[in-house]
């Protein structure tokens, strides 16, 4: 039965482990560490992650165009982690009871054919609370430009 | 016999409430719809800043084309800088996640602002919640067509 129990805990991603314990920690605390699980899942093609992290009917805006939550991941599926890099600057979380907002900026940097181009965004995300967890229901950002 | 007809009952009551459910789900999207035109397009294009006081949130924040963050009053203060707006919107559609709904849609805003005349054409993602039956706009990103 141990064996079993640890197989089990082995078994638990860090995402799993996480979602249990955010219905504990405050709204905030709870999005901002799902935010940062976001960019990690997204980093490293764990679409496993990302399909808990996003809601099925999640409005997802990508250079001016909605994208649908399989149209997402199967992009990062595909997605060579090594040509993109993202580096997320402050954000601001705000709770209005079951619905938060988070505003920021992060940089992108991305290699295409031996040439590195710098991208800042900022970005607004919509999070919900339901059944007991926080999901992704939209999000989109805009280049900033200097 | 009896238990086909309670189960059968039961089934009819489960679907009628499903359908009621959906129903009223599409008139508070409609709703929703409404409000896009007329507290915020309508609003803007008329600078009727006491419509747009009372539809967005005073923690409202709006993320511009050009990556710019704005608070309400900032909004306010824009709108009623400029000397002349036009602002269409078209592709809108809503979707409800309990007490708080994403209204997406494309709209191209023309106007004159300090002598200058602007056109943006570009895709927005509003979000909305209810507070007390009414529906109040709490956070908006706009972003170019690529």
């Amino acid at each position: 039965m141990k064996a079993i129990l640890s197989l089990i805990f082995l078994c638990c991603s860090p995402t799993i482990l996480l979602r249990a314990q955010q219905t504990d920690a405050a709204p905030s605390g709870a999005i901002r560490a799902l935010e940062h699980e976001w960019v990690e899942a997204q980093s490293h093609n764990d679409n496993r992650a990302l399909d808990l992290i996003l809601d099925n009917a999640v409005v997802y805006v990508e250079y001016g165009q909605l994208v649908s939550k399989a149209d997402y991941l199967l992009r990062i599926k595909h997605q060579d982690p090594s040509t993109d890099e993202i580096v997320m600057e402050p954000i601001n979380v705000r709770v209005f009871g079951s619905t938060a907002i988070v505003t920021g900026s992060y940089r992108e940097t991305q290699r295409r054919a031996g040439m590195r181009s710098l991208t800042r965004w900022r970005f607004v995300d919509t999070w919900a609370y339901k059944k007991h967890s926080w999901v992704l229901i939209a999000a989109g950002s805009a280049t900033i430009r200097d | 016999m009896r238990c086909g007809i309670l189960l059968t009952t039961l089934l009819g009551l489960l679907v009628s409430h499903g359908a009621a459910q959906n129903s009223e789900r599409r008139d508070i999207e409609g709703k929703l719809l409404a409000l896009e035109r007329v507290g915020k397009l309508q609003a803007i294009q008329l600078k009727d800043l006491k419509m747009l006081d009372e539809v967005l949130d005073e923690n409202f924040v709006l993320v511009d084309q050009d990556g710019l963050q704005l608070n309400k009053a900032q909004v306010l203060a824009y709108v009623q800088k400029a000397t002349s707006l036009r602002y269409l919107a078209s592709e809108m559609t809503a979707r409800l996640h309990g007490n708080t709904a994403i209204v997406t849609g494309v709209y191209r805003l023309d106007g004159v602002l300090a002598g200058r005349r602007f056109e943006q054409h570009g895709r927005f993602v509003d979000t909305w919640i209810e507070r007390k039956g009414k529906w109040l706009a709490i956070a908006s990103l706009s972003t170019p067509l690529s």
